[in-house]
């Protein structure tokens, strides 16, 4: 991703350190008869957050999902003056922006203003639902603070435009459809295939998710051995749960390996976060696969595969 | 009705090789319910605007017509909305399984319009083009765009900035651009929707002292007004988009 130099003064760590922002926000979900639940949050290993409820009845698409909660601003005076973030004039404030590729769409809502005499540990109410026939995939969705206000004295490399965003104070990214950043395996239903198959559509994978839409593994309902794979309950089922996980993924890797981006992916250089090269590094750096050649590649796979698997991990 | 629909690029791809062997035969013989409704009504549609011998399938005027009608059925009696509009599984299944021959009459044996670009494929293109322009009725929405060219429409939906689109914010520039298109300034329109994305790099449109409004009539003031007023604002911005 291309780095971006300000021309102006943002929001940084030295500013958070002063501000001393603390959260207490939980994500909800409201029911036919208007009462309100709080939502488990749970994180995947990309720091990704997955919603449910205790008997993980919870759907987003039958009833949406909320936040609710405060953030207190510890010291909001530390932002304002001739040095700090804005002159003592200006106006800034606080809103709760979304942003979700995957539903095409994305907006802000405005929580409050914050001026340079907003007392100490001033506490700034959130409340926002979004509806179950908005949006698709991931959210992302975080805390900015931007210029309301300009000052009449604006300093050198303060913001002067009105509605510039200057930084975030938090943010999560909320995985609304599907299990998280696990592997896009598409059930089907075709008596004249093999039992899987892998498909490609990918073009640029430093840039496009390690998602259905791009790579694909299917798997086979119609198959007779449908169910050892799906519900693995026998040692001989186990292996072959192996067996399928360890081929779909060499097949891919193998197909990534010709493409011009390889040297990339390898040292993880520009991947985007949740891209295909992304996620093939963490295979790599983490897992420990060995990627030399094809043949290093399917011991370590199934190395890692079968010790996961005896472990229960999987 | 959705939630049953399932058609991965994968699925998309072997029909779509099975419709390029016959191109000229592929109007399904069974399209299953309740699709087959939707599909009576657009060629019911399609039919009665070509029934007109000066207008021609390849235009503009054809796109907006078959636009407003899909949006205003999907909505009414299919309970679609913005959720399945972002899903190219949704489009890609009423591209090759219920309109096939209407998106090749359209646009002839192109993938892209079929099911493979992101925003090339014609339903959801024409479906999105509605929305981001929606003015609350669809007289009001005709009346903005129906002067409007195919220009507009990929414009509109390849230019409206990264992440997402912001939907309040592309209706006022549609608004307002009906209000300024008889300007003389050549190619106003791409020329806002570039200085928009430049200035989306930092700031949150509906954040602005004046709202969305007081933005958008900034970025249409920037080329309408004489060039020399406006000096201080393109120092502000600092940008190059008024070539």
């Amino acid at each position: 991703m291309a780095n971006k130099v300000s021309m102006i003064r943002l929001y940084d760590e030295a500013m958070e350190e002063l501000l001393n922002v603390s959260t207490g926000v939980q994500f909800f979900y409201k029911d036919e008869d208007g009462s309100n639940h709080v939502l488990n949050q749970a994180e995947d290993y990309d720091f990704k957050t997955l919603l449910s409820n205790d008997n993980d009845s919870w759907d987003f698409v039958e009833k949406g999902f909320g936040l609710s909660g405060n953030v207190i601003l510890g010291s909001p005076s530390s932002l304002f003056g001739p040095t700090q973030l804005v002159n003592a004039d200006a106006e800034l404030g606080l809103a709760v922006q979304w942003m979700s590729k995957q539903s095409s769409q994305r907006g802000v809502i405005p929580l409050a203003t914050i001026t340079s005499i907003t007392p100490n540990n001033v506490n700034i109410p959130i409340d926002h639902y979004f509806p179950n026939d908005k949006l698709f995939g991931e959210v992302d969705i975080s805390l900015i603070v931007y210029l309301k206000k300009a000052s009449q004295n604006t300093m050198r490399g303060q913001a002067k435009l009105t509605g510039t965003i200057l930084g975030k104070l938090i943010e999560w990214v909320v995985i609304l459809d599907g299990s998280g950043s696990t592997f896009p395996i598409v059930i089907v239903n075709e008596p004249d295939k093999p039992l899987w198959y892998v498909d490609f559509n990918y073009s640029e994978p430093l840039v496009e998710p390690f998602d259905k839409e791009y790579i694909a593994i299917y798997l086979n309902k119609a198959h007779a051995a449908f169910s050892s794979i799906q519900q693995p309950k026998t040692k001989l089922d186990q292996a072959l749960y192996v067996e399928f996980l360890a081929g779909s993924l060499q097949l891919i890797l193998q197909n990534l390996m010709e493409c011009p981006d390889w040297q990339d992916i390898q040292n993880g250089n520009n991947c985007e976060e949740g891209s295909i090269g992304q996620v093939m590094h963490y295979f790599k750096t983490t897992l420990n696969w060995d990627l030399d050649t094809p043949e290093k590649l399917a011991m370590s796979i199934r190395k890692d595969l079968e010790t996961r698997v005896k472990t229960g991990e999987m | 009705m959705w939630e049953n629909v399932v058609y991965t690029k994968a699925q998309a791809k072997f029909k779509f090789q099975q419709i390029e062997a016959e191109p000229e035969t592929c109007a399904p013989r069974q399209v299953k319910a309740p699709f087959d409704r939707l599909r009576e009504i657009l060629i019911n549609e399609q039919k009665s605007f070509l029934s007109d011998e000066m207008k021609k399938i390849n235009s503009y005027a054809f796109d907006l017509h078959m636009g407003l009608i899909l949006y205003r059925v999907l909505k009414e009696k299919y309970g679609f909305n913005e959720r399945l509009a972002a899903q190219d599984e949704m489009w890609r299944y009423l591209s090759l399984e219920v309109f096939p021959d209407l998106v090749y009459e359209r646009f002839g044996m192109n993938d892209q319009r079929f099911y493979k670009g992101k925003r090339r494929i014609w339903l959801k293109s024409i479906w999105w083009y509605i929305h981001l322009s929606w003015q609350g009725t669809e007289e009001e929405t005709i009346e903005i765009l129906k002067d409007n060219s195919s220009d507009e429409l990929s414009q509109l939906l390849d230019r409206s900035g990264s992440g997402g689109y912001r939907v309040e914010l592309t209706r006022e520039i549609m608004r307002q651009y009906k209000v300024n298109a008889s300007s003389k300034v050549p190619q106003l329109f791409r020329r806002v929707l570039k200085l928009n994305t430049a200035r989306l790099n930092m700031i949150e449109p509906s954040l602005v002292e004046g709202g969305i409004e007081k933005y958008v009539s900034d970025l249409y003031k920037y080329f309408l007004n004489d060039f020399s007023k406006i000096g201080e604002t393109s120092q502000l911005y600092g940008n190059n988009t008024k070539n």
